[in-house]
C-alpha cells in the first residue's frame, strides 16, 4: 500500500489530480481500515483461545473450585452431622453456584464468542477472579486504575530514555570515533539485561546502602496529606525505577540511532549538500534529520502504545501498581475478561496507531504517497 | 498541728494517691502503638533488605526461602517467627491393579505403597530440597498440634518402623511386582512385555518440583522408569483430582496442604485422606480403604467415643492403618519464617503467623517503647473488598482486617484453644459419657455432664424470614426437643458501657441481634437479601441447631443448645459478639446501608451474588462502593431506618438509630470510608492504588495495652536429657530432665506431662511411661531394675517428650546409653 515515490515534477493537471486523489485516499482507508479490524478480531480471538487453553482452562477451574470446596467442607465441624448423601447434595448445591458463577455451565465456545464481541465493543465487562485495587469487578476500573501509575512510570522512563538517546545519538553521530563515541559502542552490549536486573542494583546501591531513596512503592507510607509534598514524594519514587529503564537501555539506544543517522549522513544527497557548502545543521535538519524522521515516528509511537504494557517484572522489583502486574496477575488467574480487556485495548492502539502512522508518513516524508498505482516515471 | 513523723506519713500517702491516680490517669488503652502502616512489599529478599535498613519493622507474610532465611539468621539486628502450619505429602493413585487400558500400576497394590513409606529421606529431603526450613514428617498429624502429642507413643514407633530403609523397601516391592505379574528385565519392571512407566506429576511452582525428582530417582533405584511431568496447581488439577484416575494419566502427584490454624482437635482427617466420604472427587472415589481404616475413620469423624483413652485407642490405630493403607504418604512440614527487627515483638500464630491472630494489634511494640509507629510489610495488601458479612477472608486483608474489630474470645496463637475477651464466664453442659474436659486454668469455664439436656419451649429455633421474627422450640417441636450440649455465654456487666465503635457510638444489643439474623436471613430464598451460597450453609447448621434463648439483655446472657460439641470446654463457644468473625465485624448501622445496597441490587455481600446481580463486591473500606453507601445513609437518615424492624424495634429506640446515622456521616466525613470496627486499631485510610492500609490507636478501646502480654513469643520448651553413659541391667537407672526456655526454668504448672519411650537398638519400644516434676524445669524418669532387666545389652535409647500446655505441640530430647550386662 504505501509506495515511495521519486520526487519528480508532476504533470497531470490540479483539479483532475485531487479528485484521483480523494478517491484513492477514500479507497485506501477504507482498504487499510478492514484489514487493521480483521487483524484486530483474529488477534483477539487468538488471545482468548490461547488464554483459555482452548477451553482447557475451564477444567482446570473446575479442578480449582472442587479442591477449594472440598477442603472448606471438610474441616467443618457441621458437616458430620449430615449423613454422606446430605454431604454429597450441599457439596454439589455449591460446586454447582460456584460453576454458574463463573459462567462455566455454559460451553466455552460460546463464551468464547461473547467474550471477543463484548471486547470489540469495549463493553469489558466484569472479571471472572480479580479485583481492581479498590474493590471493584468492573474491568474498565481495573485497567483504569492501574492505567495511571503505569503511565506515569512507563512514560517517563520510555520518553526520557527516548529523546535522550536520539539527542545523544545525533551528538555521537556529529563525533564519529571520539572516546565517547567509542564508549557507547563498548557499553551498547550491557543493554542485554533487562531494567528489573539494574533495578536490583540501583535499589541495593541507593536504598539498602546509602538509604538515600526508596526501595520501592509509588509514595511514601504514609502518603503526605499536602499535594505538592506527595507529588514530592512520588518523583522520588521514581528516580530508581526511571533510572533501571535508562540505564538499560541507554547504550544500545543511543548506538542503533547515531548508527542510523550516520548511514543517512553518508548518503550521496548530504555529500553533495556538503560539497555545496551548507551549513553542518542545515544538512543535519534538511538532509538527515527529515529522512529519517519516519522512523523516529514510528519509533516513537511505538514506544507510545507500549506504555500500555507496562513491565512486569520492574514494577515487581519496585512494588509498582501497574499493569504489567496485573497482566501477570490476570494470565496465572485465567481471567479471561482482564486478559481480554488488556489485549484488546493494546491491538486498537496497535491498529489505530498503525493506520495514523500511514498518514503521518505521507505528510512528514514527500516520497510517501497513500494508496497510488506504482512509482511514476 | 501534726509532728514531723505524722507529716511525713501523711505526705507519703499522698504522694501515693497521686502518684496511683496519676498512674491510673495515664494508663494506656489498647495497642502499644500509635500507628501501623501496612505497605505491600512482594519479595522476602527486598523484605529482608528493607527489614536491615530500617525502612520495615517486619514483614508479615511467610516465606520458605532458605537464602533469605540465612541472611536473617546471620544478622543480629533481625529475628524471625516460625510458622509451622504447610507440609508435603504424595499422593497416589490407588487404582488397580491394572488401568483400563491393560497397563498395570504397581501403586494399586497396597504393600507397594506402604513399602514406598520406606523409600523417602525425610532428612535428607527436609535439608537439601527445602534448605532446613522443613522437618521430616511421616503422618498427616502435625507435630506442632495437641493431636500428634496424643498419640505420640504410636506415631513414633511408626516412624521407627517405616523409617528411610531402600533395602527393604526394595525386597517388599520385588515380591509384590513378581505376585502381581511383572518381571524384572535389565533392572526394570516390565508387564506384559511392556516397560512400566511411572508418571510423578510434579508441582512446578516451588520445591515440590524437585521433591518429584527426588522420588523418581528413587524408584528408579527400586527398578522402575519414571517420567516425571512438571505442572502448576492449576494445570495439574483436572489430572490428577478431576481427571479419571482408571485412565492411568498419572500415578504420583506431589501435593502440598496447610493448616491456617492450630487446630485442637484433627479428628476429622483420616476421613479426609483416607476415604471416599469427604471429598467427592474422582480420585477419592476411587479409594478403597481397608474396611478397619474406613470405620474408625468415620467413628472419629462423627466423635463416636465417650473417653479420650477411646478416643486415643481409635487414633492410634487409624495411624497404623494409614500406613498400610497409604494412598498418600507424607513427607515434611514446612517451617515458613517471618522475618522482622529484633527489637520488635508481637504475637504471632503458630499455623497462620501475625495475621492469623487477633493479637497481634494488642501485643505489636518496639522493644519497651510506648506510641511511635510501625511499618509492617506484606505481600499483598488490599487484595478483595472489606465486607463482615461475605467479604475477604484473604489472610493478607485480615491482617489488617483482625486489627480493626474484637470478638468476645480470643484464640490462643500457640494451643488453638480459646480464652475470653468479652465474655466473662461460660457454663457448659454436655451429655454424660462425652470425653469433654477443661484446661485447669480456665477459671472462666464451667463443666457439667447431663443425662438429658432439653431445650426450652421458648427458645428460637428458627428464623421466619416472612414475618421477620423467631419461631420457638414449641412451635416448631411441639413434641420437645433435646440436645447434646448447652452453653450459658455470660457477657461482662459493663459491655454495653465500655464497648464503643470507632465512630464513637455505643455497642448495644442490636449489633448482636442484627448481625444474628442477618445470618439467618441471607439463607431464605423469601429474604430481601436472600443469597443463593449462603442457603447450603444454612441448611447444614440447622441440622445441628437446637435453639438459643437470651436470659438477661444487660448484662447479655443467653443460652445455646446444639448437638455440636467439642473436647475442650473452652471451644463450645457460640459467641455472637462477633458472629462474622472470619471476615470482621460492623455496627448495625452500616450493615443496614449495605442491606439496602444490596435489596436495590446495587452492590452484594457475597461474591458470588454479586456476579449474579452484575453489580459490585460491597466493600466498606473503599472503592465503588463508598458512594452507594453514602447514597443510602442520607436515605437511611431521612427515613431513620431499621431493618428487620418488626423484630429489632424492641431492641433499637429511635433515638439510637437517628445518632447511630449521624455517627456513620460524621465519620464518613472525616474518614471517607465506612470501616467502622470496634478493635484496637482503626482504619485511617485504605490506599488502594498505593497499596497501603492505615491504621490507628482507637483510644476508647475497654482493655488496657499490655492486656494480652506474654504472648509474644511462644514459650516452645527446650529439652535435655541427663543421664548415665551407661547402665547395668537389673539396677535401677536415673535420667535427669531439664526443660527451659531462653534459659529459664520452665514452669511445673506450665507442663501437662512428660512422657519417655525407651528404644532398643533395632528402634522398637521397649517400654514407655510418664516422668516425675521435682521442681519447675526439673523432671526425673526412674527405671526400675525390673525394667533395665530387660533391655537388650548393648545401645539402647530413651526419648523423651515434654507436652507443655503453653503451646500445642510437644518437644522431643534423648539420651543414649549402653546397658551392660
Amino acid at each position: 500500500m504505501l509506495n515511495i515515490e521519486t520526487a519528480q515534477e508532476q504533470t497531470v493537471p490540479a483539479k483532475k489530480r485531487t479528485s484521483g486523489n480523494l478517491g484513492r485516499i477514500a479507497k485506501y482507508t477504507l482498504v487499510r481500515g478492514l484489514t487493521l479490524i480483521i487483524t484486530v478480531v483474529i488477534g483477539v480471538y487468538l488471545a482468548i483461545l490461547i488464554a483459555n487453553g482452548g477451553g482447557y482452562v475451564d477444567k482446570m477451574r473446575e479442578g480449582q473450585v472442587r479442591e477449594q470446596l472440598s477442603l472448606e467442607l471438610a474441616g467443618n465441624e457441621a458437616m458430620s452431622h449430615l449423613t454422606l448423601q446430605e454431604r454429597r447434595a450441599v457439596e454439589e448445591d455449591m460446586v454447582k453456584i460456584r460453576i454458574e458463577q463463573l459462567g462455566l455451565d455454559r460451553p466455552f465456545m460460546i463464551r468464547s464468542f461473547e467474550y471477543l464481541w463484548n471486547g470489540l465493543t469495549l463493553n469489558l465487562g466484569s472479571a471472572e477472579y480479580l479485583l481492581s485495587d479498590s474493590g471493584s469487578r468492573q474491568v474498565r476500573n481495573i485497567l483504569g486504575e492501574r492505567l495511571a501509575p503505569t503511565l506515569l512510570l512507563m512514560a517517563t522512563g520510555q520518553l526520557f530514555l527516548f529523546f535522550i538517546s536520539v539527542f545523544f545519538a545525533l551528538f555521537l553521530s556529529r563525533r564519529y570515533g571520539s572516546v565517547m563515541d567509542k564508549i557507547v559502542v563498548a557499553l551498547a552490549p550491557t543493554s542485554a539485561a533487562p531494567s528489573w536486573f539494574y533495578g536490583i542494583f540501583l535499589i541495593l546501591i541507593f536504598a539498602a546502602l546509602l538509604g538515600w531513596l526508596p526501595f520501592g512503592g509509588m509514595v511514601a507510607a504514609p502518603p503526605p496529606e499536602n499535594a505538592f509534598l506527595r507529588i514530592l514524594s512520588t518523583l522520588k519514587h521514581m528516580i530508581l525505577p526511571v533510572g533501571s529503564i535508562v540505564i538499560s537501555s541507554i547504550f544500545l539506544t543511543s548506538y542503533y540511532w547515531r548508527t542510523f543517522f550516520l548511514i543517512y549522513s553518508s548518503e550521496d544527497y548530504v555529500e553533495m549538500a556538503k560539497a555545496k557548502g551548507l551549513s553542518g545543521r542545515a544538512i543535519e535538519r534538511r538532509y538527515v534529520l527529515r529522512p529519517t524522521l519516519p522512523t523516529i515516528i514510528t519509533s516513537f509511537a511505538l514506544t507510545l502504545i507500549g506504555l500500555w504494557t507496562g513491565a512486569i517484572v520492574l514494577e515487581t522489583v519496585f512494588a509498582w501498581p501497574g499493569i504489567g502486574r496485573l497482566t501477570q496477575s490476570a494470565i496465572n488467574m485465567f481471567d479471561t475478561p482482564v486478559i481480554v480487556g488488556t489485549v484488546v485495548i493494546y491491538a486498537y492502539l496497535l491498529a489505530i496507531t498503525v493506520f495514523l502512522l500511514d498518514i503521518i508518513y505521507a505528510l512528514v516524508d514527500p516520497r510517501v504517497k497513500l494508496g497510488g498505482g506504482g512509482t511514476r516515471s | 498541728m501534726f509532728n514531723s513523723k505524722t507529716r511525713i506519713a501523711i505526705l507519703a500517702v499522698v504522694l501515693l494517691f497521686v502518684l496511683s491516680f496519676g498512674a491510673l490517669a495515664e494508663q494506656r488503652m489498647g495497642t502499644w502503638v500509635d500507628e501501623v502502616i501496612i505497605v505491600e512489599e512482594p519479595s522476602v529478599t527486598t523484605a529482608v533488605s528493607r527489614l536491615k535498613a530500617g525502612d520495615l519493622d517486619i514483614w508479615a507474610s511467610s516465606s520458605t526461602d532458605s537464602n533469605a532465611f540465612n541472611a536473617v539468621r546471620e544478622d543480629p539486628a533481625l529475628d524471625y517467627y516460625q510458622v509451622f502450619g504447610s507440609y508435603t505429602e504424595l499422593t497416589f493413585n490407588p487404582v488397580g491393579p491394572t488401568f483400563t487400558d491393560g497397563r498395570l500400576n504397581p501403586l494399586g497394590s497396597r504393600k507397594i505403597r506402604e513399602a514406598t513409606n520406606m523409600l523417602l529421606d525425610r532428612d535428607y529431603i527436609a535439608q537439601e530440597i527445602y534448605g532446613g526450613l522443613a522437618v521430616p514428617k511421616h503422618n498427616m498429624l502435625n507435630g506442632s498440634f495437641v493431636d500428634y502429642s496424643r498419640v505420640v507413643e504410636t506415631a513414633r514407633a511408626l516412624e521407627i518402623k517405616y523409617a528411610y530403609d531402600v533395602e527393604k523397601a526394595n525386597e517388599i516391592i520385588a515380591e509384590e511386582m513378581k505376585s502381581l505379574g511383572a518381571e524384572l528385565v535389565n533392572g526394570k519392571w516390565h508387564y506384559k512385555g511392556e516397560l512400566i512407566e511411572i508418571i510423578v506429576l510434579a508441582r512446578s511452582e516451588d520445591e515440590r518440583s524437585q521433591l518429584g525428582d527426588y522420588f523418581a530417582q528413587q524408584l528408579g533405584r527400586v527398578g522402575f522408569a519414571v517420567k516425571v511431568d512438571y505442572r502448576s496447581g492449576a494445570e495439574a488439577s483436572p489430572i490428577w483430582m478431576l481427571g479419571d484416575p482408571w485412565a492411568g494419566q498419572w500415578h504420583v502427584y506431589t501435593g502440598g496442604w496447610s493448616a491456617p490454624v492450630v487446630y485442637r482437635d484433627q479428628g476429622h482427617i483420616f476421613n479426609q485422606m483416607y476415604t471416599r466420604r469427604t471429598m467427592s472427587a474422582p480420585l477419592w472415589q476411587a479409594m478403597e480403604p481397608i474396611p478397619e481404616l474406613d470405620e474408625v475413620s468415620d467413628k472419629l469423624y462423627r466423635k463416636e467415643f465417650s473417653t479420650m483413652e477411646e478416643r486415643t485407642a481409635l487414633y492410634s490405630r487409624a495411624l497404623e492403618l494409614a500406613y498400610e493403607d497409604s494412598p498418600r504418604i507424607f513427607v515434611v512440614d514446612q517451617t515458613s519464617f517471618l522475618p522482622h527487627r529484633a527489637e520488635i515483638s508481637v504475637a504471632s500464630d503458630l499455623a497462620g503467623g501475625v495475621s492469623g491472630t487477633g493479637l497481634w494489634p494488642m501485643t505489636i511494640r518496639r522493644g519497651d517503647e510506648v506510641g511511635g509507629r510501625i511499618t509492617m510489610g506484606a505481600q499483598q495488601v488490599l487484595v478483595d473488598p472489606w465486607n463482615p458479612v461475605e467479604g475477604s477472608n484473604q489472610s493478607f486483608d485480615q491482617l489488617a482486617i483482625r486489627a480493626t474489630f474484637d470478638r468476645g474470645f480470643m484464640t490462643d496463637p500457640f494451643t488453638g484453644n480459646y480464652h475470653p475477651q468479652h465474655i466473662v464466664q461460660m457454663e457448659v453442659t454436655v451429655e454424660e459419657g462425652l470425653p469433654v474436659s477443661k484446661s485447669p486454668d480456665s477459671d472462666w469455664v464451667t463443666l457439667d455432664f447431663v443425662p438429658e439436656i432439653e431445650v426450652p419451649g421458648d427458645a428460637w429455633a428458627e428464623w421466619d424470614p416472612v414475618n421477620q421474627r423467631f419461631i420457638t422450640v414449641a412451635e416448631k417441636f411441639p413434641e420437645g426437643l433435646t440436645a447434646t450440649r448447652k452453653s450459658v455465654i455470660h457477657y461482662a456487666d459493663d459491655l454495653f458501657d465500655t464497648v464503643k465503635w470507632h465512630d464513637g457510638s455505643p455497642y448495644t444489643v442490636g449489633d448482636m441481634l442484627l448481625t444474628y439474623v442477618l445470618d439467618w436471613d441471607r439463607g431464605y430464598e423469601e429474604s430481601q437479601v436472600y443469597d443463593p451460597s449462603a442457603a447450603p450453609s444454612l441448611q447444614t447448621a440447622l441440622k445441628s441447631f437446637r435453639g438459643i434463648k437470651i436470659i438477661s439483655l444487660d448484662p447479655f446472657v443467653y443460652e445455646y443448645y446444639t448437638e455440636s460439641w467439642s473436647l475442650d470446654a473452652e471451644m463450645n463457644i457460640s459467641d455472637i459478639f462477633a458472629v462474622y468473625f472470619n471476615y470482621g465485624t460492623a455496627p448495625w448501622h452500616t450493615l443496614a446501608l449495605g442491606m439496602m445496597a444490596e435489596i436495590n441490587g446495587e452492590l452484594a455481600f457475597s461474591s458470588s451474588k454479586a456476579n449474579s446481580l452484575g453489580a459490585e463486591w460491597l466493600g466498606y473500606h473503599a472503592g465503588p462502593s463508598l458512594p452507594i453507601l453514602k447514597k443510602h445513609l442520607d436515605s437511611a437518615i431521612e427515613t431513620n431506618y431499621l431493618p428487620y424492624e418488626n423484630f429489632l424495634s424492641d431492641f433499637i429506640s429511635e433515638e439510637e438509630i437517628a445518632t447511630r446515622y449521624a455517627n456513620a456521616k460524621a465519620w464518613y466525613e472525616a474518614k471517607g470510608h465506612f470501616w467502622i470496627g470496634n478493635g484496637p486499631l482503626y482504619l485511617e485510610k485504605a490506599y488502594p492504588t498505593e497499596r497501603m492500609v492505615h491504621l490507628k490507636r482507637f483510644e476508647d478501646y475497654p482493655f488496657p495495652a499490655g492486656t494480652w502480654s506474654g504472648f509474644d513469643e511462644p514459650r516452645v520448651a527446650e529439652v535435655e536429657v541427663i543421664g548415665p553413659k551407661r547402665v547395668k541391667s537389673g539396677e535401677q537407672a536415673v535420667f535427669q530432665i531439664d526443660i527451659s526456655f531462653k534459659g529459664e526454668a520452665y514452669k511445673m504448672e506450665d507442663i501437662q506431662e512428660v512422657k519417655y519411650l525407651v528404644l532398643d537398638a533395632a528402634g522398637n519400644v521397649a517400654f514407655s511411661g510418664y516422668g516425675s516434676g521435682i521442681f519447675d524445669g526439673w523432671f526425673e524418669v526412674k527405671l526400675t531394675p525390673e525394667e533395665t532387666a530387660q533391655l537388650p545389652i548393648g545401645s539402647n535409647t530413651i526419648e523423651v517428650i515434654v507436652l507443655p500446655t503453653l503451646v500445642g505441640g510437644a518437644t522431643f530430647g534423648s539420651h543414649t546409653f549402653v546397658t551392660l550386662p
